[in-house]
């Protein structure tokens, strides 16, 4: 009734059904095939219980938020590199503490007596 | 003459850099709401009331859509269950920015359950319509048929958003670039703007 009132509507629909007269006879095998994997999927869908699609939805929506601000996603890097850099700062204290432990066991005899190799005094009669 | 930048304009443009990640962060997540909002109300609020109102619908004793209590329930089951994961994976690629990977894919994920979602229309038996024609006879109005069309274009539309991640995969770079090139000359915008100031 619509479209035979508004003449615009009618060429609208006319051009419309001329589209899809022409791609019919391509697309429905492909829609046929289309079926074929649908139906066989559809089995594996459980039915009867939405709780699995509600917790999906919420999973995609939180995911989403938290994923796609960058403000959260800059926070997290934060987060995250302050912990990198705690473990790093550890490793090194930890390796301060092995070569300090290092220093401490060495015995007394060990300790070379560098004080021997030091320059000695510029004499000016030497050098005459 | 050349403005000095001072420590104080760094810290306003820190600020400034922050302001604008989180209006763009807030303008995709506005975005994604809204978009997730008319997934519901389309594939959810409008199908479910269509189709209780369709139940026992019968026009001038002409036209006799006959649908049983348990149609009726897996039809509603179905379009409730898909309609939420359409929505779901709605928020996700339209929060998301433009041209990126992730939205790509989760547009074509869309696609491919909205092919789930048109099939199991058919289990409403709305797809066969019967016309009693009052001392005539009857006829039916597959419109299965019509489904199958609408999936053959679906098909289609699977194929458009394959190329388009493979575009977006092999692009990266540039689209990178271009979004990089975009906010630099906003930044440099507000700079101008504010020095003018």
């Amino acid at each position: 009734m619509i479209l035979e009132t508004n003449i615009v509507l009618e060429i609208i629909a006319q051009i419309i059904g001329i589209i899809l007269g022409i791609i019919q006879p391509i697309v429905t095998p492909i829609g046929e095939l289309m079926v074929l994997w649908v139906n066989y999927l559809l089995e594996y869908f459980p039915y009867g219980n939405l709780t699995l699609y509600i917790a999906i939805f919420i999973i995609l929506v939180v995911a989403g938020v938290i994923i796609n601000a960058s403000i959260i996603g800059r926070l997290l890097k934060e987060k995250v590199e302050e912990f990198e850099d705690k473990m790093a700062g550890k490793e090194d204290e930890e390796e301060e503490t092995e070569e300090d432990g290092e220093l401490n066991n060495l015995e007394e005899n060990d300790i070379e007596d560098f004080s021997e190799d030091e320059p000695k005094e510029y004499n000016e009669e030497d050098s005459s | 003459m050349i403005k000095r930048v001072t420590e104080q304009d760094n810290i306003m443009i820190d600020e400034d850099s922050f302001l604008e990640e989180l209006n763009r962060d807030a303008k995709n997540i506005i975005r994604g709401l809204g978009f997730t909002a008319i997934y519901i109300i389309t594939t959810m609020v409008i199908p479910y009331f269509t189709f209780t109102w369709v139940k026992e619908l019968s026009i001038f004793g002409i036209v006799d859509i006959e649908m049983t209590q348990s149609q009726y329930d897996k039809i509603i089951f179905w379009v409730l269950a898909f309609g939420l994961v359409i929505s779901g994976s709605a928020f996700f690629s339209y929060s998301s920015p433009p041209q990126s990977i992730r939205g790509g894919v989760f547009a074509l994920i869309q696609v491919i359950l909205n092919c789930f979602y048109i099939w199991s229309y058919k289990f409403s038996g709305a797809t066969e319509i019967q016309f009693d024609i009052v001392n005539f006879g009857f006829f039916y109005l597959n419109l299965q048929q019509m489904i199958i069309t609408y999936l053959g274009i679906y098909f289609l539309t699977i194929l458009l958003k394959v190329y388009d991640i493979i575009d977006f995969v092999v692009n990266r770079e540039k689209i990178r670039e271009k979004r990089m090139e975009k906010l630099r000359k906003a930044k440099e915008k507000k700079m101008r703007k504010r020095a003018k100031k």
